[in-house]
């Protein structure tokens, strides 16, 4: 339960990260000079962002293992 | 499920607000001051050869030492007339003049402010706020009042940015060169604008900067137009802020009024560069533009910024003699 929780509060942190990035790189093309994409702030929040899409990937993929195992599982106790 | 759906994606649109918000705040919001890094050894003054160093001061045999002019003097080429008599704006005094020439032509319109010192030390930069800093910005009509400048124009922006040198009267605040080209004003009144990659900022300390910008591109090589431009994402029509330098003591300050149909649409980097070159100048550097680019003339902004300009975190400015 607690396992969900925290994979569901960094996919939705995955995809606002991911938002962030996209406005920032359109600002960018636009107002290179503000570095938008190089600060320090930027590479924090990139730091973040990459950190939760590597951790709500990993736990994806987890759970698609078991699942497929799982599944495997039952067909096997079918036939 | 469908209400629950969208409460999820309400959900989520607000908080991507609240971090945009959040990433505003850390990044262009919150101030930071920088401490001076380092002042600049600024160079002795030339003496007068052997007479300097006292060898041969009583040898009535030895001709007369030519005196030369200190580093920073530019008193020689002076000039003794009014540079003025034509202009929009004009300034003179005994150690500053000033003539401010307005332009408009084929939907452009545009600011020229030839500025002759007699001393390198005239050549003042401010910052908002009295200080270096990142996050603090003020109006450049506020920052000339403040200085107590006759003339003045938006700068770099250093404040908005997290690299670029910057050398300030004489002071080192920041050494990280970034990606941009710099122009360095060095203090025997020599300007050379140099790519991100030969720019070394020991070397200009070494050498006496007195200003260094950074955000570029340069505008001329060796007094000729370019076409090409080491950045060109901000080479459309634009409103301009530039600076251009003659020969030592002799600069010229160019606002170019822009994105207002009907009067002025900006220029483009190329015009810009044209302009310089018409205009005579050796070297020529591309300050921050847009709505940032004003100018400030004995208090009151004298070009149109467009949307009502902006706040900036740093000027060029002129002070009143006496001031």
């Amino acid at each position: 339960m607690k396992r969900d929780f925290i994979w569901r509060f960094l996919t939705h942190a995955t995809i606002l990260l991911a938002g962030l990035f996209l406005t920032l790189l359109v600002l960018d093309q636009y107002n290179p000079s503000m570095d938008f994409v190089t600060s320090d702030v930027s590479k924090l929040f990139l730091l973040g962002f990459a950190l939760c899409a590597l951790i709500s990937s990993i736990i994806a993929a987890v759970k698609q293992f078991r699942e497929r195992r799982r599944n495997g599982g039952e067909k096997n106790r079918e036939n | 499920m469908k209400a629950r759906a969208f409460l999820i994606v309400l959900r989520d649109v607000l908080l991507f607000g609240a971090l945009l918000v959040a990433f505003a705040l850390f990044h262009h919001v919150l101030p930071k001051s920088y401490e001076p890094i380092r002042t600049v050894v600024l160079p002795t003054p030339v003496g007068t050869g052997a007479n300097a160093a006292g060898m041969g001061a009583d040898d009535p045999a030895r001709p007369e030492a030519i005196v030369a002019t200190e580093v920073g003097d530019f008193s020689a080429a002076f000039p003794d007339y009014d540079t003025g008599e034509n202009a929009a704006y004009s300034y003179q005094a005994e150690n500053l003049r000033i003539a401010v020439s307005f332009v408009q032509q084929n939907d452009i319109a545009y600011f020229v402010a030839d500025v002759r010192i007699r001393n390198i030390e005239l050549f003042q930069t401010s910052f908002a706020g009295g200080e270096f800093s990142t996050g603090v910005t003020e109006t450049v009509r506020r920052m000339a009042k403040d200085a107590g400048a006759i003339l003045a124009v938006s700068g770099d922006f250093c404040g908005a940015h997290k690299t670029g040198a910057v050398i300030r009267n004489g002071v080192l605040y920041r050494e990280d060169s970034g990606d941009k080209d710099v122009c360095v004003l060095y203090y025997d009144g020599t300007m050379k604008v140099y790519s991100a990659d030969e720019f070394s900022v020991d070397e200009a300390v070494a050498n006496g900067a007195w200003q260094a910008w950074s955000f570029g591109p340069d505008l001329l090589d060796d007094g000729r137009a370019l076409t090409t431009f080491s950045r060109n994402r901000v080479s459309g029509k634009n409103p301009r802020c530039a600076i251009g330098y003659y020969e030592p003591g002799h600069y010229c300050l160019v606002v170019v009024d822009g994105r207002q149909d009907g009067y002025s649409e900006g220029m483009t980097l190329e015009e810009l560069s044209a302009l310089f070159a018409s205009l005579g100048c050796e070297e020529a550097y591309n300050l921050d533009g847009g709505a940032t680019a004003m100018m400030v003339y004995d208090d009151d902004i004298i070009s149109s910024p467009s949307d009502g300009g902006r706040a900036s975190s740093d000027i060029i400015c002129f002070l009143r003699e006496g001031a």
